[in-house]
């Protein structure tokens, strides 16, 4: 009796604590996450299932029983199965496309430059990535991080680099997380005040047509030059069809509902999972958050600098700003400029211009990650 | 590690191109969406001239949505004023201050010819003035 009560307690998950700490530093991790998104409500539809994956998925257990993400047949293993597929991913972008109102973007196409600019930052943290010795699959994963975009940054790792997908994800969450903290100062530092203070005209009103017109536009000329996007920007074309052609609404109304939900919710969860200390907690990991923290920076500098480039050339001045709004934190960096540009003049309405800049920093991301997919599986 | 690493994989001309595939791909798709406006109006207008003008301006159809009862016509009076008059009754309902779309959606709802056109004609005649974060009141 007393060999079974000593086989099952070096069974227990206090036993393998005790044998490896970084379990229980990942636990306090998530715990400090699970504060973060509840306390404080930090992009909490996020970080509460991150957290709490991240404090199931550091529960210590015996190898072999078949309970571990990483174990063939587990439970969690069939559910990760959507992760590393990029099945989560691509239902986000269906739910996504059928709550996104692509209005101001097309009454100011030329605000989408702007998106194309802060995805610079993604090829900027390519180079930077290679030059510290990652292989060009890490690489292409963690250079998506600057999209700032999550369920494109977990497709293209998992299509590339599966073994990453914890750090990277954790990372690109992070960042989306911290915007407040990151963004405002790249904002002071590359903007005059009189750029900030610069008014954006009234957008013109847009038809339904036109509405109705831009998905299919998109998904043809988009996934016509970068087939590889296809998982990511064919649902986001179908979703925003779907909410703009006016006759499956209820069908629009799921998929931003209770589809999306429920593809976040597995998505975050196991992702949180994917943290398990012995494969997470090692110097590559610190590398990866210090490389994703400089691709989200470099990628909001691309964004306002070329703002003001495009001011050199523009009769109507854009507000630089707007450059900021180009990574594809929806909604998180358009809010984020939207306050700059207030704190700056209380009556400078700037939201509605930086949610352009922001949708079409989402289709600029999925186009990149489609772009560094093919490079690698060509390569 | 370090440059060779980078010229070794590629790196210089994957980030060159894909930036520029990248810029390529939203500068023709921005393109292509600053003309689709242009396209449909010339479609709705090009659906006008086919029809023939009438001799006189037709009576038009009493429709009542809400409560309220509109005179129709079946195309768009040719006097602002006249716009006016037939959108003010439905301004009157939204209140002082109201979104566009409020406007359209009840235009529409009165089966009102052109609505989007007519409220641009308005906005350009200073009847709709911008009040800012997206609404707008009428100023007759």
């Amino acid at each position: 009796m007393f060999d079974l009560l000593m086989s099952f307690l070096t069974n227990t998950g206090y036993f393998f604590i005790s044998q490896d700490i970084r379990y229980l530093i990942m636990i306090a991790v998530g715990c400090v996450f699970l504060y973060l998104g509840i306390a404080k409500q930090y992009e909490p539809l996020l970080l509460v299932p991150i957290a709490f994956g991240i404090v199931v998925g550091n529960i210590p257990f015996f190898k072999g029983f078949g309970l571990g993400i990483y174990e063939d047949n587990s439970v969690f293993h069939y559910l990760y199965f959507g992760v590393t597929t990029g099945l989560y991913p691509s239902i986000v972008f269906l739910g996504l496309g059928a709550m996104t109102d692509f209005s101001s973007l097309l009454a100011q196409p030329k605000l989408m430059l702007l998106g194309a600019a802060a995805q610079m930052g993604v090829f900027f943290t390519l180079v930077g990535a290679l030059f510290l010795g990652f292989l060009p699959k890490e690489a292409a994963s963690i250079a998506i991080i600057g999209g700032a975009d999550g369920p494109t940054s977990i497709f293209l790792t998992a299509k590339l680099a599966p073994h990453l997908i914890g750090p990277i994800a954790i990372a690109a969450y992070s960042y989306m997380a911290l915007i407040p903290v990151i963004q405002p100062p790249i904002m002071r530092l590359l903007t005059t005040r009189e750029e900030r203070l610069i008014r954006m005209e009234e957008p013109r009103e847009v038809s339904r047509t036109e509405r109705l017109i831009f998905p299919i536009l998109g998904v043809l000329l988009c996934c016509l030059l970068a087939p590889t996007a296809l998982p990511l920007l064919g649902m986001l074309f179908f979703g925003n069809l779907m909410k703009e052609c006016g006759v499956v609404d209820r069908l629009a109304s799921t998929a931003r509902s209770a589809i999306i939900d429920t593809a976040t919710i597995f998505l975050g969860f196991c992702v949180g999972m994917s943290t398990q200390a012995d494969v997470f907690l090692t110097p590559k990991s610190l590398l990866i958050f210090a490389l994703g923290a400089v691709a989200f920076s470099l990628a909001t500098a691309s964004g306002l600098i070329f703002g003001k480039i495009m001011n050199l050339f523009l009769k109507k001045k854009i507000n630089p700003l707007l450059g900021a709004a180009g990574v594809s934190a929806v909604p998180g960096s358009a809010r984020e400029v939207h306050l700059m540009g207030q704190h700056e003049d209380p009556t400078n309405y700037l939201l509605m211009h930086a949610m352009a800049c922001n949708s079409s920093g989402v289709i600029g991301s999925a186009i990149a990650a489609g772009v560094l997919w093919s490079f690698n599986m060509m390569g | 590690m370090g440059l060779d690493n980078i010229a070794l994989n590629n790196g210089w001309s994957q980030a060159l191109l894909g930036a520029s595939i990248v810029m390529t791909g939203l500068v023709i798709l921005s393109i292509a969406i600053s003309q689709i406006h242009k396209l449909v109006d010339f479609w709705e207008k090009r659906g006008q001239k086919a029809e023939p003008e009438p001799a006189t301006a037709p009576a038009g159809t009493a429709t009542t949505v809400s409560g309220l009862t509109l005179e129709v016509p079946d195309q768009c009076p040719a006097d602002i004023n006249q716009v006016a008059d037939l959108y003010r009754p439905i301004v009157a309902q939204l209140g002082t201050t109201f979104e566009l779309r409020e406007l359209y959606q009840r235009a529409a709802q009165f089966d009102l010819p052109h609505p989007h056109f007519t409220i641009k004609c308005l906005r350009d005649a200073h009847i709709l003035i911008p009040q800012g974060d997206g609404f707008f009141s009428w100023n007759q």
